[in-house]
């Protein structure tokens, strides 16, 4: 154990991880006939934002969970880490796969931020002067035009009862010209960074630095496996921080551009913590449900064991219930205002079938991970952990579709949406699976892996 | 304090290393002990199986009055501003409509559930935790051993109160002896 070399811990010959990758290359071609077959144009741009973004939430939780415990300078996660690292190492797969999405957006193919686009390309050819004009004269009616929507809103609150719940939601959707204008105006004060041009530098901007956090790290990772020098550690302890801001700035900005401007004229400033929660609990799902899997078939000896699921899952715990926290105060702020300018984005998703979607998330994502994983008991019970990640890592799923898909309309799962999930989240485990047949299974150059190896949960 | 006597309160054994006092504390384990204890200079890893000791029940505690105070919560916002029922003729709740919200609206009573919640959960982990480990003790007659200080520099201390039911003076003596302690003690405590 102490002079563990390169060629331990290896998936080497093993039945069923020699071929792992097999499977999720499988279901991507599966999923993408799926999804060329069934959708049509405008579907297919929020399956695979869905399916995209569902992934990349994967490879951005391995990033801040590496970086977090270089920052930390942790012990209890080194045996755990190569895991993580090889998820990780997968946003080179995310930023080829999101090339086609961005370069569709670019073109006018996908049509999904149409709201912001065309206002944003209108502000570009329109000349300063009658811009300005055009903005004030609007302002005139804003005033008003508040005061009248205000009235307008209270009067369906008042009449809410009388209505059948399909009224209500055609009313809601139905806005007068001043309400259109409104929302062209607050559009148009957006278009400086909400346009065609910087959307895309930007977009181009996250993956690069995803892709070399990424890289970097595996790589330093990698060549201490077969050196054994400890200087890779203390190089990548002192650039965490740094990469940790750089990771988190990327990772907020994204969410803004890639799912916040779903609608163009709703905002939130917590949106981009509650994509990071989300990530944070679908790769400590992960990791547990692979190294379950490695330590079933022996591949990693002991080295991984009851104490690290026992770890891994209690950071688990702690990030559903930060999901809730910063999803839950993003809902009740708004609910408790009550401002339709801001409730647009709840009402889509609860009117047209949503609300079932929202009540399984509460539930689902919070209340039964929350009361299932409590206890030592529960976590220490690897079948039963195993049951829990499953549903954890389904709920997630549910999030990100949550995000996404209600911009489409009413709830209705089509094959496309599981289709393009398969297709993207298929194509990323075949990468993750073939390249955990490459590289030893625990960071065995690492010098806090004995330390590691010998973890034991004292409470 | 003319009638001034004294009684054992406990055996005390030391040991020179972590191994000698881990070796010795599975015998006393084996041999049925229940109101004995280790001392050692910094926190010993697998010191609880060579105790024996049970993981402990604090979180039962912490969880079912975590439960209580949100239960709590629910109850006195729904009584207060939802309903005018009279409970116990104690007088009746007043419905209130706050920000245009319903009498009794959730939402906005989760962050109390919350507060109310972590509160309880809080004071039952403290007040339960001082309760397990009998504090405050203001005094205990360990410290009447004077080689004892050195559990906190360089010794290892098996300590047997003569509260177990299964102390017996010759033959709690018997057995630490049998573990090759550097030194054996009886330290006794004054009645008053």
């Amino acid at each position: 154990m102490t002079n563990a070399s390169d060629t331990d811990y290896r998936v080497g010959d093993d039945r069923i991880w020699k071929r792992a990758w097999l499977a999720p290359l499988g279901l991507a071609i599966v999923g993408g006939l799926l999804a060329i077959l069934t959708a049509d144009a405008d579907r297919l741009g929020y399956a695979y934002l869905f399916g995209l973004f569902t992934t990349a939430t994967f490879m951005l939780g391995a990033l801040f969970l590496v970086l977090v415990q270089f920052l930390t300078a942790s012990y209890w996660g080194v045996s755990s880490r190569r895991i993580v690292e090889v998820i990780m190492s997968g946003a080179p797969v995310v930023a080829l796969l999101a090339l086609p999405f961005i370069a569709g957006v670019a073109l006018g193919k996908i049509h999904i931020y149409d709201e912001w686009q065309s206002v944003s390309a209108h502000g570009e050819q329109a000349e300063p002067d009658s811009g300005s004009d055009h903005a004030s004269d609007h302002e005139e009616h804003g005033v008003l035009d508040f005061g009248s929507g205000v009235a307008h809103a209270q009067a369906d609150a008042d009449d809410h009862g009388e209505h059948s719940e399909a009224a209500a939601h055609d009313e809601a959707h139905s806005h007068t010209p001043q309400e259109v204008a409104l929302h062209h105006e607050v559009l148009e004060k957006k278009s400086g960074y909400l346009n065609t041009k910087g959307w895309v530098a930007r977009g181009l901007g996250y993956l690069l630095v995803w892709c070399l956090l990424a890289l970097a790290y595996f790589a330093w990772s990698r060549r201490q496996d077969q050196d054994h020098d400890p200087k890779h550690t203390v190089r990548m302890q002192s650039l965490a921080a740094p990469s940790l801001i750089l990771f988190a700035g990327a990772l907020t900005f994204a969410a803004f551009d890639w799912l916040m401007s779903l609608e163009a004229a709703w905002f939130s400033t917590i949106f981009g913590v509650i994509i990071f929660a989300g990530s944070a609990v679908s790769i400590l799902a992960l990791t547990i449900l692979i190294g379950l899997s490695l330590y079933k078939r022996g591949l990693v000896g002991d080295v991984i064991n009851v104490e690290h699921f026992h770890d891994l899952s209690r950071l688990m715990f702690g990030f559903v219930c930060f999901w809730t926290y910063v999803h839950f105060s993003q809902w009740m702020l708004i609910w408790y205002a009550g401002i339709p300018e801001e409730a647009t984005w709840f009402m889509k998703r609860w009117d047209g079938g949503w609300k079932f979607v929202s009540y399984l998330l509460f539930f689902g994502h919070f209340v039964a991970p929350f009361l299932l994983l409590m206890s030592r008991v529960q976590k220490r019970a690897l079948p039963w952990l195993q049951v829990m990640c499953f549903w954890v890592l389904f709920m997630h799923i549910v999030d990100i579709y949550w995000f996404v898909l209600p911009q489409a309309g009413a709830f209705q799962v089509q094959l496309a949406d599981i289709g393009a999930l398969l297709f993207i989240g298929g194509v990323f485990f075949t990468y993750v699976f073939w390249q955990l047949g490459q590289v030893p299974l625990v960071p065995v150059g690492d010098p806090r892996l004995q330390r590691s190896h010998h973890l034991h949960q004292i409470y | 304090m003319a009638n001034e006597t004294k009684k054992p309160a406990l055996y005390l054994a030391e040991y020179d290393t972590p191994n000698a006092i881990a070796q010795a504390a599975m015998k006393v384990r084996d041999a049925g002990y229940k109101n004995w204890d280790c001392h050692t200079p910094y926190a010993m890893h697998g010191m609880d199986e060579a105790m024996g000791l049970k993981p402990t029940r604090i979180g039962v505690l912490s969880f079912i009055f975590g439960m209580l105070g949100v239960a709590t919560a629910v109850f006195m916002m729904q009584y207060t501003n939802a309903f005018d029922f009279n409970l116990l003729n104690i007088g009746a709740g007043y419905p209130l409509i706050v920000g245009g919200k319903p009498p009794g609206a959730f939402p906005s009573m989760v962050p109390i559930m919350f507060e109310l919640g972590i509160l309880l959960c809080g004071f039952a982990t403290l007040f339960g935790l001082l309760g397990i480990i009998k504090l405050p003790m203001f005094n205990h007659p360990i410290f009447a051993s004077d080689r004892f200080e050195a559990a906190t520099d360089d010794k290892y201390f098996i300590s047997i109160e003569a509260g177990d039911q299964k102390f017996d003076l010759d033959r709690t003596r018997a057995l630490l002896e049998a573990t090759n302690p550097t030194y054996i003690e009886l330290v006794e405590e004054e009645v008053l």
